[in-house]
């Protein structure tokens, strides 16, 4: 047991050292920083902009709501969290597990592809392999997370010039509830690149999942909304609580739900792992 | 003593291409083992096999009394593979360290032993450069040293002198006879001079059969066929002339490109009588010569046991025998 922690530790450190210098990662993170930066930017400037007119703000608020799909009344907790934090928490579950998917999707496949792993498979087990690698991607994700989390205090203290407890408590809420949702994605890819061996079929797949599943959902809700409990099913499947985390009625089955299908898609991916060929 | 690889009825395809196929093979410990055969022979695949990179189709594998995939094996056996690539943009010593922690080494001796398995491939000055930046025959000394690494016993050499030039490849040949005191090396090649001078035994495997199995001391030791490289065709008298020696039982000439006799002499005769009345045959001729071999090289055994294994492939009646 001793020297299979070893070995996951040792595969864990050589690869979150080794990440950042894939070129997939590094053009990613450069476009996810690109993005936060100009969002918080923006958010800086339409913050002054709104707090000078409250039609403005109003109007703000109506395009949340039809984003969202909320109700006007819903908009007390939007006023009491602030205009920033509320567009930071909806643009972080919007869009972070879109650059995670790229950023790990390539776990396992390109080295199948080149067969590097046959410098490997002899000297450490596959499982092993499987798990340090995993342990490094979500290690990324959640580095790029905390950064934005990082960089949204930054940018309240810059407007604010201090940050209140409550701005705290919402950001890591809100970087909890991220990294939750880039969970099972994660894994998925993980999955995938190890039964594929192929960088793009994993990007593709965990991508497809990730558009498709909600544009599923909406069309579900449409065609039956007669049906009793129709929109209960969102609750079982990853990447459906953006709603309930804005407007703090997160559950357990929030939690729990991610974290199932992650434990499942990391089953699955190691046993398929384990079991491979290297040709 | 226990083989360290033994396989029993192995078989592998790969959809309609068989690769292996009923191979029994026991490979003894301590000893220099080359596996040899035509492309396609199922050499690489054979190595997979018992790297545990590929499933058996049927049949079984036990290297060192484990099957291929046991975490008994981590560390114990080691692989050069062919056409595998070390991680680009990583120096290679980093890549060494890595390697030599997987096996258990702590990070001051994985730093000792990755700087020792460069040192013996002549790469140490490299140590900091990644594999992208080195020359193809660097490349491969790299990938022969990380099999070097920790202390395995089994070592597999997948074509370890392709690509190097004639220097680099006695250097290889050297390395690989003083590592392997106590432990066994299989090296797959098509280099059988190499092979000739570095290993103990020889298989040699045919269209996924192993058809030889036998000391590289049996398979060319000397015989009664003597080979003479010529500077020029040997023409009609000279053949006449060496053919009306007693001692001769039979003569065969080279062609153009390959100017050569091989004569069959008569076993029961002194050697260095029969070498002198060919030689006298020259002499009066005429005939020049390049070089005499009594004996024939591990390649040209290679070639009639591959070529003899193919005609009775083809003669063979039995189809069940082709599966």
């Amino acid at each position: 047991m001793d020297k299979s922690f070893s070995q996951i530790r040792t595969v864990f450190l050589n690869e979150l050292a080794f990440t950042p210098r894939k070129i997939a990662v590094s053009v990613t993170f450069v476009f996810f920083c690109l993005l936060w930066g100009f969002t918080f930017k923006g958010l800086i400037e339409l913050d002054g902009y709104l707090k000078g007119a409250n039609s403005e703000k109003g109007l703000f608020l109506d395009f949340l709501t039809w984003i969202l799909g909320l109700e006007p009344r819903e908009f007390e907790r939007f006023e009491k969290t602030g205009i920033f934090f509320v567009s930071f928490g909806i643009l972080s579950l919007l869009t972070t597990h879109f650059f995670v998917i790229i950023m790990t999707s390539d776990q396992t496949a390109s080295e199948i592809g080149n067969r590097y792993f046959r410098y490997l498979v002899t000297r450490c087990g596959r499982t092993e392999i499987f798990m340090g690698r995993l342990l490094s991607a979500l290690t990324i994700s959640l580095a790029a997370i905390a950064l934005t989390g990082i960089a949204a205090f930054g940018a309240d203290c810059y407007l604010n010039g201090t940050t209140s407890f409550d701005s705290v408590l919402f950001v890591i809420k809100t970087c909890f509830w991220v990294f939750l949702f880039c969970l099972p994605f994660v894994c998925l890819c993980s999955m995938i690149s190890a039964w594929s061996g192929s960088v793009a079929t994993s990007m593709l797949c965990s991508m497809s999942l990730a558009f498709l599943l909600p544009k599923v959902f909406n069309v579900i809700e449409l065609k039956w909304k007669k049906v009793e409990g129709i929109k209960d099913i969102r609750e079982y499947f990853p990447g459906n609580f953006t709603h309930s985390v804005l407007l703090d009625n997160a559950n357990a089955s929030n939690v729990i739900v991610p974290l199932v299908y992650s434990a499942v898609f990391v089953w699955i991916g190691c046993s398929i792992f384990r079991r491979r060929e290297f040709p | 003593m226990n083989p360290v690889v033994e396989t029993k009825d192995l078989g592998k395809a790969f959809g309609a291409t068989v690769a292996l196929k009923g191979v029994n093979l026991e490979i003894p410990p301590d000893q220099v083992i080359g596996l040899v055969g035509p492309n396609g022979a199922g050499k690489t695949t054979l190595f997979s096999i018992v790297s545990g990179f590929l499933k058996p189709g049927v049949g079984s594998v036990r290297v060192l009394g484990h099957s291929p995939l046991s975490p008994e094996l981590q560390g114990r056996v080691s692989i050069l593979p062919q056409d595998a690539s070390l991680r680009r943009g990583v120096s290679i010593i980093k890549q060494f360290e890595f390697f030599a922690k997987l096996q258990g080494l702590s990070p001051k001796e994985a730093s000792a032993e990755a700087e020792k398995a460069l040192g013996e491939v002549d790469l140490l000055e490299k140590a900091d450069e990644g594999p992208d930046s080195l020359s193809h025959g660097m490349r491969k000394r790299a990938s022969l040293a990380q099999a070097f690494i920790g202390n395995p016993e089994l070592i597999l050499l997948d074509e370890p002198t392709a690509g190097l030039d004639p220097v680099t490849t006695q250097k290889v040949r050297k390395l690989v006879l003083r590592k392997a005191e106590g432990r066994t090396i299989i090296i797959s090649s098509h280099n059988l001079a190499e092979l000739q001078e570095a290993c103990d035994s020889v298989a040699i495997l045919n269209l996924g059969k192993l058809v030889d199995f036998r000391p590289v001391s049996e398979i060319v030791g000397r015989s009664k066929t003597m080979i003479i490289r010529l500077e020029n065709p040997p023409d009609d008298q000279l053949t006449k002339a060496v053919c009306e020696l007693p001692q001769v039982v039979s003569v065969n000439s080279g062609d153009r490109g390959n100017p050569r006799m091989i004569i069959t002499v008569d076993g029961s005769i002194d050697d260095s009588e029969v070498d002198l009345a060919i030689l006298g045959v020259f002499k009066e001729q005429k005939a020049r010569y390049r070089e005499i071999r009594r004996g024939e090289s591990l390649e040209e055994k290679v070639v009639q046991i591959t070529n003899e294994d193919l005609a009775n492939e083809n003669s063979d009646p039995d189809p069940s025998s082709k599966q």
